[in-house]
């Protein structure tokens, strides 16, 4: 798997819009232009994004990098739960679409030797696609009989946002992925939380010594537990309020577990998104 | 220029432009011990704005020294290094140990930084503003610039007592108090955010202090709130200020401050103007005209 380019340039990219697919439940699948970033990108991280003038909203939104392609290609999910999301959402192929990234330190790369376990809940689903892909392509590369297998638990509200797994539905067959899905309607799936899916049924036997993650704080918690429970450590993609994204407004801070004053309070911009979830002071993070 | 607090120590913006195109940075506050900064949250988006409450989080002094000076030498452009501190003494030992190490061009007194308790009392107070100036003015030869905060009754009386203390700059102005919180959360209060406004909805309000102070005092003033573009900074330099700095812009916009640089240099040579002579304090030749 590709480490990120350990470079602290990165760029502000003028992108362009190439398809924007509707996957349901308010989410969208963006292909965008933007060679410079996907060229650079590692699973983990993320790009600042905006698509309108003027400074209603004032900032640019973060949006995790879900997959890049070859033909320079940066693949987004968002969701439009705010005037920033919308307007992203509503962009039409051809549309500029204005990004600085690749942004935030990527996941430590996941042992090609063990299964690759992934838990997400909701949009939170995109970096877990990214790392996804990346381990699929790369043991694809080794003898079959040697090639490891990827555990995807994906959580969500409702059967409706099941769409933003489909592409790696159709990239990966049974023997490379198995999902374990969790409604919290019961709709598709095991009914409640894909944590409780996790704890019920995780698969050792390929090896698993870590769990990936991504997906909003009341999920996070709950998987800091299950994890705990399970002995299996944790780490996961945090998202919270940034201001610029790059590492200079120390805005977008979240606590952590530190003997040193200094370390206390991380960016989640620069020193994340990725962080040991047992490390979190979770009480701190808003919801 | 670039305001302190949006634009780290200078290097972080190298991968967007040459930095030394700018006629100055100011560096994000330094105090005399390290400080953690707040617990989050610390920033939230407001309407054309954001509140924050970081904090004054920095590396300290010695590690200032260290780790930041070095790079601040190698610029062509001038570093100007802003100053914060519980008490007069550390203000002192800051900019004592900070002229004659090389790198630093001028210093910016933070005396109005809301979010640390013991700073507000600076700000507010026009007998601690002179105290604090006629101590710090013996502690360098180099140019002092006190930075104003707007949270005052009479921004001028403080600014008259920077001036004449031994301010050789004054700039204006720092955050508005503000606050800002999502009803809809399931916990609002986890995302409460109680601290300083800045971004395009306070520059009207900038404008207005900033003439305030340009009419009454004869100092330099370096005039920011809000600025987006070079039409903003325009604004500035006609109600007297005779310089500008982009803060909250650079979040958003990390080319802002090289845009607005080179958009006044256009609006200038669009209208045959040579310099900014002309511009400066041009809405403030009638005195008493409102």
């Amino acid at each position: 798997m590709k480490e990120a380019e350990k470079t602290t340039v990165r760029t502000s990219v003028d992108g362009r819009i190439r398809e924007n697919t509707a996957l349901g439940a308010g989410v969208h699948r963006l292909i965008c232009d933007a060679p410079d970033i996907a060229r650079r990108a590692a699973p983990g991280q993320f790009v600042q994004a905006r698509n309108w003038k003027g400074s209603s909203p004032l900032l640019r939104r973060p949006i995790s990098i879900a997959s890049v392609s070859g033909r320079g290609g940066l693949e987004l999910l968002v969701k439009a739960i705010g005037s920033g999301t919308e307007s992203l959402c509503r962009a039409r192929p051809g549309d500029p679409v204005e990004l600085i990234g690749p942004l935030g330190r990527p996941f430590d790369p996941p042992s090609p030797d063990r299964d690759l376990c992934l838990v997400s809940g909701g949009i939170g689903a995109a970096p877990m696609l990214y790392l996804a892909f990346e381990f699929i392509k790369l043991q694809r590369k080794r003898p079959r009989g040697e090639r490891k297998k990827t555990h995807f638990y994906f959580g969500a509200r409702t059967g409706a946002e099941m769409k933003v797994l489909s592409e790696l539905k159709r990239f990966a067959d049974r023997s490379e992925i198995a999902f374990k899905l969790a409604t919290e309607d019961g709709s598709v799936g095991h009914k409640g939380y894909v944590t409780e899916a996790l704890e019920k049924s995780l698969d050792r036997s390929g090896g698993i010594d870590r769990i990936y993650s991504c997906g909003p704080p009341g999920f996070f918690i709950s998987l800091a537990g299950a994890s705990e429970r399970l002995g299996v450590p944790a780490f996961g993609s945090l998202e919270t309020q940034m201001g610029c994204g790059f590492g200079v407004c120390l805005g977008c801070s979240i606590e952590v577990r530190s003997g040193d004053p200094q370390k206390k309070f991380p960016r989640v911009c620069a020193e994340g998104p990725v962080f040991d979830l047992a490390d979190v002071v979770w009480k701190r993070i808003g919801r | 220029m670039t305001s302190s607090g949006t634009f780290g120590y200078g290097e972080e913006f190298g991968g967007f432009f040459d930095v030394n195109r700018l006629g100055a940075i100011v560096t994000k506050a330094v105090s005399v011990e390290p400080r953690p900064g707040n617990p989050p949250p610390r920033l939230r988006e407001t309407p054309s704005g954001l509140v924050n409450y970081i904090g004054l989080q920095n590396v300290g002094l010695d590690d200032f020294i260290r780790l930041k000076i070095p790079f601040l030498r190698t610029l062509k452009t001038k570093a100007i290094v802003n100053v914060v501190g519980n008490s007069v003494a550390e203000y002192e030992r800051v900019v004592g140990a900070l002229t004659d190490c090389g790198g630093v061009a001028a210093f910016e007194l933070n005396i109005s930084c809301p979010n640390v308790s013991k700073g507000t009392h600076f700000g507010v107070s026009a007998r601690e503003t002179a105290k604090l100036l006629k101590k710090v003015r013996k502690a360098t030869s180099l140019p002092i610039i006190t930075k104003l905060t707007p949270n005052v009754t009479d921004i001028v009386e403080i600014g008259r007592a920077a001036w004449e203390n031994g301010s050789d700059i004054l700039s204006l102005v720092n955050t508005y108090r503000g606050l800002g919180f999502d009803a809809s959360a399931r916990d609002p209060l986890s995302t409460l955010v109680s601290g300083g406004l800045s971004g395009p909805a306070i520059r009207p309000m900038a404008l207005y202090q900033t003439r305030e102070a340009a009419r009454a005092l004869n100092a330099p003033i370096i005039g920011m709130g809000g600025i987006e573009k070079a039409e903003h900074a325009m604004e500035f330099f006609m109600v007297g200020a005779r310089a500008v700095s982009v803060g909250t812009a650079n979040f958003y916009n990390p080319t802002a401050a090289v845009e607005v640089l080179e958009g006044i240099e256009s609006w200038l040579s669009e209208r045959g103007l040579r310099s900014l002579q002309a511009v400066i304090g041009k809405v403030n030749r009638n005195p008493g005209g409102g």
